[in-house]
């Protein structure tokens, strides 16, 4: 018997074995071989993936693929949230925090991270120049400042991390029954712990971002289920991926003298250098959309109720766009394209310039304090088949 | 009052359609609908009465590409 084989459906084995240690410590070899062979390729798990530049910013923006369709499982509370919402909802909830991360309250909100870096430092000075960067510093800072643009004092921090990795578990494609349950569970507690943060909010009611929420409520702008999972969400990207921007940054200086200097030396490098680390290891690797209708990828017609895994870190790495891909150079043109990091289109992300920002701080804070900064231990990571994750960062400054 | 918008900055995310829908729009790919008329700067003449959605524009621009000229 012949048979015939055309199309993505056709490939035998798994080319993305999202569950393999081996592809999750290292998946860019992965990513190469599927823009290369299978740029659109049907997944055993049932989703269609797509890796190359071109296609994934094409569709990253098209309007007709949806969120709000798509089956997250046990992560489904996240439809109250824009990340899981079309328009028009999704416009109305981002029209609410937006003026929440213009460059402007940013600008408010840089005071209070470069406070809190500045604090950990003069600890580390103070000391041997010992530091874990990655709780010591990029989540404490970072979440400190969460808290500071929500209107409460920085409690509960590790159980929020952890109860956010246990979500962000669920959400990429390989999940199990484990998973699902930690998942369930770290909804439930968010919602417990938020409800009582609200409502002490609206005993002594303040001007932070869970005020603005509530009066979005009281006015009929946001439901309760809204406010609570919003909330979720702030905690949850206020740390996540900038978090692993600082971490892989930090990793980064630690790995190349030059770059130390280049960020101390030349203040006008700074941005590109932000946007390199961004693009080499991008820390949220793929978004998911579902196609509402024929959807024509290059060689490959998907039809209507598909979902799509865009891999925005392997586009970052397409050759076809950014030569040389696999080497760090915030030098690289412009003009060949913009990283997608932060995704591009109404979904783009919200929280970009506040993110930028904050790593600038950490960054230029280090570098004009200190003369280097070199590792004091290996690096620990728990990378998920979406998400880039560093848990362990030790380094001494000199 | 004119509108400068840096084609090369901005990333389609659309958020000046949502604050000034009768200045901006997407087209059917999702991308800012003005990049038919320019490749690098888009300058165009705004009528007084879409002073304030033009300003919530430039405002919440996550790219910070939109400028206004008095």
């Amino acid at each position: 018997m012949t048979v015939t084989t055309a199309g993505p459906a056709s490939v035998t084995g798994d080319l993305l074995p999202f569950r393999d240690p081996g592809f999750r410590a290292d998946p860019y070899p992965y990513y190469a071989r599927l823009r290369r062979e299978h740029p659109v390729y049907r997944h055993p798990a049932g989703l269609y993936v797509v890796s190359r530049y071109e296609d994934v910013a094409r569709l990253i923006r098209n309007p007709t693929l949806s969120v709000q369709q798509l089956d997250f499982g046990p992560a489904a509370p996240i439809h109250h949230t824009m990340l899981g919402k079309d328009a028009p909802d999704h416009t109305r909830l981002r029209r609410i925090t937006n003026r929440w991360f213009t460059p402007k309250a940013v600008e408010e909100w840089s005071k209070v991270m470069r406070a809190s870096v500045e604090a950990v430092l003069d600890e580390v000075e103070k000391g041997d120049g010992a530091l874990d960067a990655a709780d010591g510093l990029s989540l404490k800072c970072t979440f400190e400042t969460t808290c500071h643009i929500f209107g409460i004092e920085p409690t509960d921090m590790d159980t929020i991390q952890r109860k956010t990795y246990e979500i962000g578990l669920s959400l990429g494609p390989g999940g199990n029954d484990e998973e699902a349950r930690a998942t369930t569970e770290a909804f439930a507690w968010f919602a417990g712990h938020i409800r009582r943060l609200v409502s002490d909010k609206r005993a002594h009611p303040g001007e932070g971002l869970i005020d603005a929420f509530i009066a979005a409520q009281d006015e009929g702008r946001m439901t309760e289920e809204e406010v609570v999972h919003t909330i979720f969400l702030f905690f949850a990207v206020g740390h996540l991926d900038v978090k692993h921007l600082i971490n892989h940054g930090i990793w980064l200086l630690t790995q190349q003298p030059g770059l130390f200097a280049a960020y101390r030396d030349e203040p006008e490098a700074r941005p590109g250098i932000i946007n390199e680390i961004l693009r080499i290891d991008t820390p949220e690797s793929m978004v998911v959309r579902l196609t509402t209708q024929d959807t024509v990828i290059g060689a490959t017609t998907v039809p209507a109720g598909e979902a799509l895994a865009l891999l925005i870190a392997s586009a970052n790495r397409d050759p076809e766009v950014f030569a040389d891909p696999d080497t760090f150079d915030h030098t690289r043109p412009l003009a060949a394209g913009q990283h997608l990091a932060f995704g591009s289109g109404m979904h783009g992300c919200a929280g970009q310039v506040l993110a930028r920002a904050e790593a600038d701080i950490v960054f230029s804070s280090i570098v004009n304090r200190f003369s280097g900064v070199e590792l004091a231990g290996e690096p620990a990571y728990a990378h998920t088949e979406f998400l880039r994750t560093i848990t362990h960062l030790p380094v001494r400054f000199r | 009052m004119k509108v400068e918008v840096d084609l090369k900055k901005c990333q389609d995310h659309g958020q000046c359609v949502y604050a000034a829908p009768d200045l901006f729009a997407l087209d059917d790919e999702g991308r800012l609908s003005l990049r038919s008329q320019a490749t690098d700067v888009y300058v165009a003449d705004v009528d007084e009465a879409s002073a304030e959605a033009l300003y919530e524009a430039a405002e919440v621009c996550p790219l910070q590409a939109i400028t206004v000229h008095e």
